[in-house]
Formats: C-alpha cells, structure tokens, sequence
C-alpha cells in the first residue's frame, strides 16, 4: 500500500501559536463521537502510522488505518485502542487522502478481477487447444492404421505422428508449465511419444516442476539408469526433490539394479550403499508389481555381493533327483558347469 | 540344449569336468521319468517343489531359465550365461588353464532340444 507511505506534513494544530498545548482527539471533543470498534472485523493491508487531523484543525491524533468503511474510517491508536470516526470529521487533507486510497483500492480490484478472468480464460483456451490436439492425433492414428497396410511402415508413421502431436501439445502449454493440463500433456507424451525429442523434454519438464508427485514414478519407469548421462541426471534430481518414501525407494532400487550389471568397482560400491539403503529403510516400499522392496534387494546384494564374475561362487547343499544329498562344494578341483534347467 | 549338454558330458568324462544341474519342476516323478526318456547324463540339485520359486533359484536370483555359471577348478564363477559355442570355448579356456587341451565337437544329433 503505497499509498499510505504519503506523508502529512499537517502535524501540529496550525491555529496560531497559541499558549494552549495542543489536545489530541481522546481528550478534546471529538471523544464523544469515538466508538470502539471490533477488531475482529479488520481488514488486513499494511498500514503505516499517520497523523489524523480532524475538520476543525484542531485535534490531531497518530493511527493507522485499520479499516475503510463507507461513512467512517477505523484508527488503530498505538495503545491497540480502535476508533471509529465519521468521514466528516476529518479534515480536508485526510479527506482527500481516503478518497484516493478508496479509488486505488477499486482500481486494484477490478485489476485483479480481470486478470483472473483472463487468466481462467486462457486456461481454459489451452485446455480446450490441447484436448483439440490429442483428439485429432486418435483420429489421425485411426486413419493411418486404417490406410497404411505394411506393418513396419504403419508403426514409424504412427511414431513420427507421436512425436509431431507431442512437439505441439507440449508448445501449447509452454507457458504454464506447472499446469494440471500441463502435466497431462508430459504424460501422454511419455506414454505415447515413449521415446525421442520429446519425451526427454516431458520427462525433464515432469522433474522441473512435478517431481514431488506420484506420477512421477512414470517417468522413473522409463528411464533406464546407466543407459544415458541423461537419464541419470533426471534420477539423480528426482532422488533429490521428491520426499515420497515410495519414489525414493523404488528410484533407488531401480539405480542399483543397473549398477548391479555393470563391471567396475565404483558401480559395485555404490550399489551396494544403495541396496543397504533400501533394506534398510524402503524395505516396505512397494514396487510397480506390488511387490516389497526389502527382498528383492536383499537377493539382490547377495547376488552383486557372491554371484558376480569373479566371485567364489556359493556352496549349494541339496539333494539329487534320486533324493540323495550333495554339495556344489564337492566338485571342487574341477571345471563346473552350473545349469538352472527346467524341463517345460 | 540337451544334445549339447550330454555331449559335453560324454566327450569331457575324462576330464575334471562336471555339469550339475539345478531342476526347477515341480514334480519329481515327471522330470524322473524324463532323464530315464532323454538319457540326461547329469546330476541335479531338486529345487523343491515350489519350482522355480524354489530356495536355490531364489538365492542365486534367477529369474530367467537357463541360468548358466561357469566355475573354474576353484570355484570361482568365470563365465556367466555362456551357451553352445560360446560355452565350449569357455570350457577349453578353463580346462587349458588345468594342462587340458580339448577340442570339443558335437555330433549332430537327431532329437530336437
């Protein structure tokens, strides 16, 4: 409120130098005509301290303005009194300042209101656009499986079709990228486009502004960890701004599977200080199949831990088909051939 | 894969060379009866009857059959899903490292796998 920042030079009474200390509205007459006012009722804009002068000039008083009311403004005295005095009673100056105050306040309100018009507006025009958009990509997929015979060629037309429908429907909502509609568009394009130009733009637009939702566990599920700097990237920055337990876990576990193919001493460690995370405190956390975490990345560290190359591999105690028992340890000093075989 | 799994064996008899299964049926009288039929010259682990839910497979994480690891004469896993040729090769390696030179070849054989 800028406008309250105006100040009033109209400090003193003015009347002269008169002998007669100057009185401040409390004590003088206008007491009479003060109430107490409810301060429950106040609006809140910032207010600064001002001097008040009423319409003799006689009595000033400092406040501030808790409230603006048709007839009367409502002051708010240093002692956290209120008072309510009449229009009329104040002086000219403070007058004149309400009236500008009342006109600034309006013209802010009907600027507001359009504003939110058109803004609700535009949202909805953008709505509309991209529902348009998608609209037209089933009607033209339809068409194309429909006239086009060769399966190869049917499946890159219906790709480069996804990827033209994507590229528009994500221009469409440029401008509003934290969006509802927004985010529909990143997801069908991660469901439609799969892969390319703009899924990587969807899928890095849904961790710029969408990382802290549920959805996002789409895009966990398209990138493959390792495959890319990219990909791993957009991990990374999810693992570090979403705070749902289930993302972090999966996204975890999700790293360290790819980790746990991989060959160097760096990749085995971290996975390993990955795996012991999740168990530790994702074990609950269930996965896209509804299957917990825990075991599957317990099986999984024993299995970077003891069945990568170069391992000694495990002892297996057991028994034959004839239900005679054996161990795998017995071959020692022998080249083994270790067949997991069904006969199905 | 059977042809190829009972030939290694027979050609590799004499030397310190074993392939052990890990059977992932559930029924033990069925797959029985078919090492009887097929004349698998093997010895297998039974994975119980959960299949292949069952305890081995469950510990060495597979999730895909065949599994197959390669120990050399220490026990150490060297190869890893290593299959036809590519396993004859490894066990040459293996097997050369140990002073055995192979040259291992299969008969083609009637039986489809």
């Amino acid at each position: 409120m800028k406008l309250l920042r105006k100040t009033v030079s109209a400090r003193t009474l003015g009347r002269g130098s008169s002998d007669r200390p100057p009185r401040v509205w409390l004590a003088g007459r206008l007491v009479a005509v003060l109430t107490l006012w409810s301060v429950g009722a106040a609006i809140g804009w910032a207010q600064e301290t001002r001097t008040w002068t009423d319409d003799t000039g006689t009595y000033t008083v400092e406040a501030e303005l808790k409230e603006l009311k048709r007839d009367a403004v409502v002051l708010l005295l240093s002692d956290g009194s209120t008072k309510n005095v009449p229009l009329e009673r104040l002086s000219d100056a403070d007058r004149k300042f309400v009236a500008e105050l009342r006109r600034q306040r309006q013209l802010q309100t009907a600027e507001r209101r359009a504003e939110l018009v058109n803004s609700r507006k535009r949202g909805d025009d953008i709505k509309a656009e991209v529902k348009a958009l998608l609209e037209s990509y089933t009607v033209r997929l339809k068409e194309l499986t429909q006239t086009e015979t060769d399966r190869a060629r049917l499946n890159n037309e219906a790709m480069r079709l996804a990827q033209e429908v994507a590229g528009q429907a994500l221009k469409l909502v440029e401008d509003a990228p934290q969006a509802d509609i927004a985010k529909e568009v990143y997801l069908w394009t991660l469901r439609t486009a799969r892969q390319g130009n703009a899924a990587d733009r969807a899928a890095q637009l849904m961790v710029d502004h969408f990382a802290d939702s549920p959805e996002i566990l789409q895009v966990v599920a398209m990138l493959r960890p390792g495959s890319s700097r990219e990909h791993d990237a957009l991990l990374d920055q999810i693992m570090a701004k979403s705070t749902d337990k289930s993302v972090q876990g999966i996204v975890k576990f999700s790293v360290a599977r790819a980790l746990s193919s991989q060959n160097s001493e760096t990749a085995e460690a971290r996975c390993i200080e990955l795996l012991g995370e999740v168990i530790k405190r994702y074990a609950d956390v269930l996965d896209p199949r509804q299957q917990p975490l825990g075991p599957q990345a317990e099986r999984l560290l024993f299995a970077v831990e003891n069945l990568k190359i170069g391992k000694v591999a495990p002892d297996i105690i057991g028994t034959d088909l004839d239900g005679v028992g054996f161990k795998l340890s017995d071959y020692r000093g022998k080249v083994v051939v270790l067949d997991f075989w069904g006969d199905w | 894969m059977y042809p190829h799994e009972r030939s290694l064996v027979k050609q590799l008899s004499d030397k310190p060379f074993a392939l052990i299964g890990v059977n992932s049926d559930r029924e033990l009288d069925k797959i029985r009866e078919t090492v009887k039929e097929k004349n698998l010259n093997w010895r297998s682990f039974w994975n119980g009857p959960q299949g292949t839910s069952g305890p081995i497979s469950a510990e060495w994480n597979v999730t895909g059959w065949p599994t197959i690891y390669i120990l050399d004469k220490d026990g150490v896993i060297r190869f890893k899903n290593a299959r036809g040729p590519a396993m004859d090769r490894a066990l040459t390696t293996l097997l050369a490292e140990m002073g055995h030179e192979v040259s291992i070849e299969h008969e083609t054989e009637d039986e489809t796998p």
